[in-house]
């Protein structure tokens, strides 16, 4: 798994969980008819994935998810979906790079689309 | 020559589909495949896994043998709802212990606000909700009943 989706799969983890630990997402479901329970073992799975990624940008990434509320952002036609800056043709990752970047105007990780 | 561009007339991003087996993990595979078949998602395999942990935070069967699942993904490129039938009935692991013959997949673009799923899901699940209409769907298959009962659903 390349380190670009392995944000994509915290961060999914991280989107999936605050739909149990925050109360007024929580009631919102139970509204509809759905027992949501908090699971320890989603909860481990996230705990161990972050432990595999590199502190440098799990720390971009929980400081924008902090902020924001989700630390990773999508980008598409050169415009950050987060913040909707459009970035420098010379921020696109080469074709087949699975390397990471970071928006300049939001902060958050860049996930291209 | 004046080249013209045509649209589909239908509405491509809600149809129906016969859900071959019997468990949810299945069903479930069944959805995102045909997700991909419309293009609607990138990374099938880390959106399966979603659906799956979903599962395990509380079932998404609503009782009555229904179910709505779905999710909100960076996964996700189109919003799409996909309506599955199952004659036979699944194990959706359903509080009422009934098996689901009516399944709902909801997919929301994670761009989108997060308040756009929570409407599509409700008005899912308000669409659905007589076991009536249910019946209808699965007596008669049609994709026109399908859009009036889901017509509420933010596209």
């Amino acid at each position: 798994m390349s380190v670009a989706n392995a944000f994509l799969e915290l961060h999914e983890l991280d989107q999936l969980l605050v739909q149990v630990k925050d109360p007024v997402r929580a009631a919102r479901w139970r509204q509809m008819g759905y027992a949501l329970a908090p699971a320890p073992a989603v909860v481990r799975e996230r705990d161990r994935l972050a432990e595999k990624l590199d502190r440098r940008w799990l720390v971009i990434y929980e400081r924008c998810l902090g902020r924001y509320g989700r630390g990773l952002s999508t980008v598409r036609n050169r415009v950050c979906l987060g913040c909707r800056l459009t970035l420098p043709t010379s921020a696109a990752p080469a074709p087949g790079e699975a390397h990471l970047h970071i928006c300049e105007g939001c902060g958050r990780l860049l996930l291209w689309d | 020559m004046a080249i013209a561009e045509i649209f589909p007339l239908t509405d491509t991003s809600l149809d129906l589909l016969e859900l071959r087996h019997r468990r949810r993990e299945s069903a479930l595979h069944q959805f995102v495949q045909s997700a991909i078949e419309r293009r609607a998602v990138r990374h099938p395999e880390l959106i399966t896994m979603q659906l799956a942990r979903r599962e395990r935070l509380g079932t998404t069967a609503l009782g009555r043998g229904f179910a709505v699942t779905g999710a909100w993904s960076l996964c996700v490129r189109a919003p799409l709802v996909l309506l599955g039938l199952s004659e036979r009935g699944l194990d959706w692991d359903a509080a009422d212990a009934l098996p689901v013959h009516v399944v709902a997949f909801v997919l929301t673009p994670g761009e989108s606000q997060e308040e756009l799923h929570m409407r599509r899901i409700a008005a899912v699940v308000s669409g659905l909700r007589l076991h009536r209409s249910r019946l209808r769907l699965l007596e008669r298959r049609d994709p026109l009943l399908l859009a009036s009962l889901l017509r509420e659903v933010p596209r």
